[in-house]
Order: C-alpha cells, then structure tokens, then sequence
C-alpha cells in the first residue's frame, strides 16, 4: 500500500474500505505500506492504516525516525503551533509502531527507506506462473537524510 | 465578393500599444503561433459594430491599383488595458542561517531550495530586510532569500525578497517535556 487518503462519504482510510469490501484480511494481507511523503494529501488516516494492517512493515523516510525528529513532533504536537493534520497522524503512527513492538509479539515493523534499499522481496504470481519481486526505495539518500536531521536541530535546540 | 475584396479583408488596422501607434498588420494567420497579437491584450467596454467589409466603400483608382480599404472605427475608442495577472516567477530561492551579524551587514549561509548551485556563504546588507524583521537577525535564525521577476500589468521588475522564519517561542520546560516524550517512544523501539 502506497500512502493514505481519506473516503469522504466514510472520512475513513479509502485503501482500508477498498480491500475490506475485497474481504481481504488487512491484519494478514497487507504487507508493505509506502510512505513516500509527508504532506497531509498522503498520510490522512494513515494511523487508522498502520493500526489495522498490523503484519505490515512500514516504510518512511529514514530521516523521519530520528530521535530528532521525534522531538520536533513532540514540540509541535500543541494544538497552538500545529497547523497540520499530518502532524497528528506521523504521531499516532510512531505510537502504534511503538505499541507493536512493546506488544507480546515484539515486532518492530518500522523499515528505513534509503535510497537503493529493498523494502520487500516476494513472489507474485502472473499469469499463473509465480515471479519474484521486489520493491527498492529510490530515496532519500544518505546526504538528505543527514541534512535533514541538522535541519531538525537547528528547528529545536536542545534544552 | 470580389477577389480584390477578398484580399482587402485580409488588411486591418490595430493599435499597438507598445508603440502607441497605428499600423496595418498582416493577416492574422501570418502571424507566428503563439505570438501575443495587441489585440489579445484587449478588452471591448462596449462592443464595436459588427462591420461588413462587403459594405465599405473602397476606392479604386483606375481599377489597376491596389485595394485600399479604409477601417473607420476609431481605433482607441471601446477598448482599454485589461489587466493582467500579477505573477511572481522565482528563479532561485535560498533557506539561509544566520552565521554573524555586524553592525550594517550579516554573514549567512546559503542553502540553495530552488535552482543551482551549491551551498555557499554570503554577507548580507541588514537594510535589504524589511524593518519587521530586523530584531530577528540573530545568529541561528532561518530566513529564506527569493529572487525572481515580478510580472505586473506596468512590466517585469526584477525582485529580491528576505523573509526571516518567525517559529513559535518554546520555553526550556517545553524543550525538556518534547525530549522526555520522544526519548519514552525511542525506549519504546529499543526495548528488547
């Protein structure tokens, strides 16, 4: 699954209502969820989605998983300087990962997209044959990933 | 119509508002596509009468010369500017940090956002930031530099913009309970 929007007639997750009236089970057959960006058009109800579709890892940004970063979420977090509904939705998703791997199955679903990295290797089948495949990350890489954390710092400096 | 009329249509007079003078244009399918015609940047206030060329009198000279057609609508009557959009065309922008500041300039890294080039360094006169913005030159401070064309209806002027970055006031207690939080959700991953 490729980022996240929201169905208007339900305000839920589009993807989630879509594979449910498939009668797919998001618990088990999700197994990769893209975030390629963090603009509010591409993560709306992405927390609902990372809730649901609990097998599943989660690819971001490197850059966004940064103890940085997370403190910057946590500065922002205040109703008075969050403007953005996307703010909301990065937390709940680092709550819910959190939450899964302090559950008894102990799974750290997150995954550190960087550039030429393989966020999944599979097998698909097409046409009745079975094919591998595999889905690469095309970034960010390693120099905007490390500009980015200095970018974080310079936003909040430590106390 | 005759040929000869034919071809007369395919005159007419315009204004052409750069020059301010009347001309007599060429056909209007021999003018390159794309071309902004004085025309285009017209605007009927009341429209103009719906002439018949076939109706206008033309005058011959011994049926040998050529055509010459007389278009007696005034030509600045019934139409005026139309304004155009005011559009702001960036051709390079910067996010900078402020590195030191003198007495009339500061020192300031230059991070490049839109356009090329590599980062750079670059001393900046403190009067090309706008009064409001003075108190937050600041070493740390963010600003973002623009330069580009400012397209309005009286011509292009080039245009070199610097905003400084105004981000809301955190206290050190604020600091302390972001840090505590995240560093709770980082023990969290890390718990084995």
């Amino acid at each position: 699954m490729v980022d996240s929007c929201i169905e208007t007639a339900s305000g839920r997750p589009a993807a989630l209502g879509y594979l449910k009236n498939l009668g797919i089970d998001l618990g088990s057959a999700v197994k990769l969820i893209v975030v390629t960006h963090w603009h509010d058009d591409h993560v709306r109800g992405l927390g609902t989605v990372v809730e649901q579709c609990r097998e599943a890892t989660i690819a971001l940004s490197a850059a966004l998983q940064q103890r940085e970063f997370i403190v910057l979420t946590q500065l922002y977090q205040d109703p008075a300087v969050a403007r953005t509904s996307g703010l909301r939705e990065l937390i709940k998703v680092m709550e819910v990962l959190a939450a899964s791997n302090t559950s008894a199955s102990k799974i750290d679903r997150r995954k550190l997209a960087l550039v030429d990295r393989v966020l999944l290797q599979d097998k698909v089948v097409l046409s009745s044959i079975i094919v591998p495949a595999s889905i690469h990350a095309l970034s960010p890489s390693d120099a905007s990933v490390l500009k980015a954390i200095a970018s974080f710092s310079r936003i909040a400096p430590g106390p | 119509m005759t040929a000869m009329q034919d071809t007369a249509q395919q005159i007419f007079t315009c204004f052409d508002p750069s020059a301010g003078s009347i001309f007599v244009a060429d056909p209007v399918e021999q003018i390159p596509s794309g071309a902004l015609r004085p025309e285009d940047h017209l605007a009927p206030l009341n429209p103009a009468p719906d002439l018949n060329f076939a109706t206008l009198p033309l005058s011959f000279n011994g049926g040998s010369d050529p055509v010459q057609l007389i278009d007696f609508r005034p030509v600045t009557s019934g139409k005026r500017w139309e304004p155009l959009r005011e559009i702001f065309r960036v051709l390079q922008k910067w996010e900078g940090f402020v590195v030191e500041v003198q007495s009339e300039t500061f020192l300031a890294r230059l991070v490049p956002i839109k356009g090329e080039g590599p980062d750079q360094e670059a001393e900046i006169y403190i009067r090309e930031v706008q009064e409001a913005d003075i108190e937050l030159i600041k070493p740390g401070a963010v600003f973002y530099w623009t330069i580009g064309y400012h397209d309005k209806p009286s011509g292009r002027v080039r245009s070199s913009i610097i905003k400084f970055r105004r981000q809301p006031i955190w206290t050190n207690r604020d600091l302390e309970a972001a840090t505590a939080r995240a560093d709770y959700l980082m023990r969290l991953f890390n718990e084995e």
